[in-house]
């Protein structure tokens, strides 16, 4: 039988450093050495510009207010709560306004209280059998038809593995 | 005794990887050791946050994003904000259907905007106001208004021939073209209501949409410049809270037929909309 080393000798005993299989070798650990000189800059360029904590989630919640999401396009909020429009409150608009799933970002279970009613939906990888790790209500102005009433929008969070 | 051939190639194969190890690590070596990489990193980084951030804009707005990417072709795609230079880097965000991807190729600088219907970048900057409405196309105006008895400042404004049940009209003609009833209200601000359930409903909406227009630039107050748009420092031009909202008012329902619009206003803000009512119906009183 034939060991693995005697690939790596010569046949009068001495190591040799041009055959095929040490090309090989010496291309798949220069590729990993590349990889991790690659990989350890990255992370040092990642830190040096890392994205202060908590901002982008904060930017992410703000979203929901926004005209991109249930905040209506039409009134402007100067000084006031933000509105929000009842008839936008649904799982389509907010599909429309926040697609992130699967990618890292964290998951929403959205529920807005105006008057006796209270209606709730779920971005996508939002799971109800699991806690939510934070949530908080923001005081909000529903508009429901052409009347304007006081409400709140509760945010829960869940974060999602990427 | 090595066999005819091998002599060749094994030098070449040597030199081979011996290049690619040399220029690739040169190449690392160069992008880390002049900053390029962090630059890129950095700058694919707060795309991203950007898209974040407008798409969280209640209204609209831009921001002009000063560094020098000249170098790099900058990509705002649907989810990821890509930075193309001597490397490729990019970083994701959470989308939406408003973002609009768009390309710049050695942008000198890079705008991020929210223009009301959508996210996008522009490599100079956009021109954008407060409302977008349609244009606004009124002929022949005659105009019948309901105003509140409380708010007769504004009939000399308009120009307008009040009966003692404060219902006015101004114009050459005999069948109203358009009806506006003014409400003095407590709360400060201004409000525009359309009637929802008419034909005539986008024509209304319009003059809605340009009235608070008008009144949010401050082109009805006297003591404030012509024209100062949100864009040019970067917040809002007037601290007026202005809505835009539908109504089923039954006054204003009866006159289904023919542009309609209803308008709350506070006191101190009832002179301004006068004037700008009386621009845009083109009444003739632009003094």
């Amino acid at each position: 039988m034939i060991s693995p080393l005697s690939l790596f000798k010569k046949k009068r005993g001495s190591w040799i450093v041009d055959s095929l299989p040490f090309y090989l070798v010496f291309a798949i650990v220069v590729w990993m050495l590349f990889l991790l000189f690659a990989f350890i800059v990255n992370s040092s360029a990642s830190g040096k510009h890392a994205i202060p904590p908590g901002l982008e989630e904060f930017l992410l919640e703000q979203r929901f207010f926004s005209s991109s999401c249930f905040g209506t396009r039409d009134a402007f909020t100067d000084g006031q709560l933000p509105l929000i429009g009842q008839e936008l409150f649904n799982p389509l608009q907010l599909t429309r306004c926040y697609q992130a799933s699967g990618k890292g970002f964290p998951a929403y279970r959205l529920t807005l209280t105006a008057g006796d009613g209270e209606k709730t939906v779920l971005t996508l990888g939002y799971d109800e059998t699991r806690g939510a790790s934070r949530g908080r209500s923001s005081p909000v102005r529903v508009l429901a038809g052409d009347s304007v009433t006081d409400g709140t929008l509760r945010i829960e969070v869940q974060h999602v593995e990427g | 005794m090595e066999r005819r051939g091998t002599l060749v190639l094994k030098p070449i194969v040597e030199l081979t990887i011996a290049a690619f190890v040399i220029v690739s690590f040169l190449g690392i070596a160069k992008m880390y050791g002049t900053g390029e990489a962090f630059l890129q990193e950095r700058f694919a980084r707060e795309g991203a946050l950007f898209a974040d951030a407008f798409l969280a804009v209640p209204g609209v707005g831009w921001v002009g994003y000063l560094p020098d990417v000249s170098p790099y072709t900058l990509q705002l795609e649907h989810s990821r904000f890509r930075v193309v230079g001597n490397a490729e880097t990019a970083h994701a965000f959470a989308s939406a259907d408003d973002v609009e991807p768009r390309e710049l190729v050695t942008p000198e600088h890079v705008f991020f905007f929210h223009d009301g219907k959508s996210v996008s970048i522009a490599d100079d900057q956009p021109a954008i106001t407060p409302f977008r409405c349609a244009p606004l196309e009124l002929d022949a105006v005659v105009v019948q208004a309901r105003l509140d008895e409380t708010s007769s400042a504004i009939d000399q404004l308009l120009g307008v021939r009040c009966g003692p049940d404060f219902l006015c009209a101004a114009g050459e003609g005999v069948r109203p073209t358009v009806f506006v009833k003014v409400v003095m209200v407590q709360e400060p601000g201004v409000t525009a209501r359309f009637f929802y359930d008419s034909p005539r409903i986008e024509e209304s909406r319009t003059l809605a949409c340009a009235v608070l227009r008008d009144v949010s630039l401050g082109l009805g107050h006297s003591d404030v410049p012509k024209r100062l748009l949100p864009a040019d420092n970067q917040q809002r031009a007037a601290p007026v809270p202005v809505w835009m909202l539908p109504t089923d008012d039954p006054e204003l329902g009866s006159h289904r037929d023919v542009v309609t619009l209803l308008i709350e206003a506070d006191e101190s803000n009832l002179v301004p909309v006068g004037r700008v009512l009386c621009r845009l119906l083109k009444l003739g009183c632009e003094s």
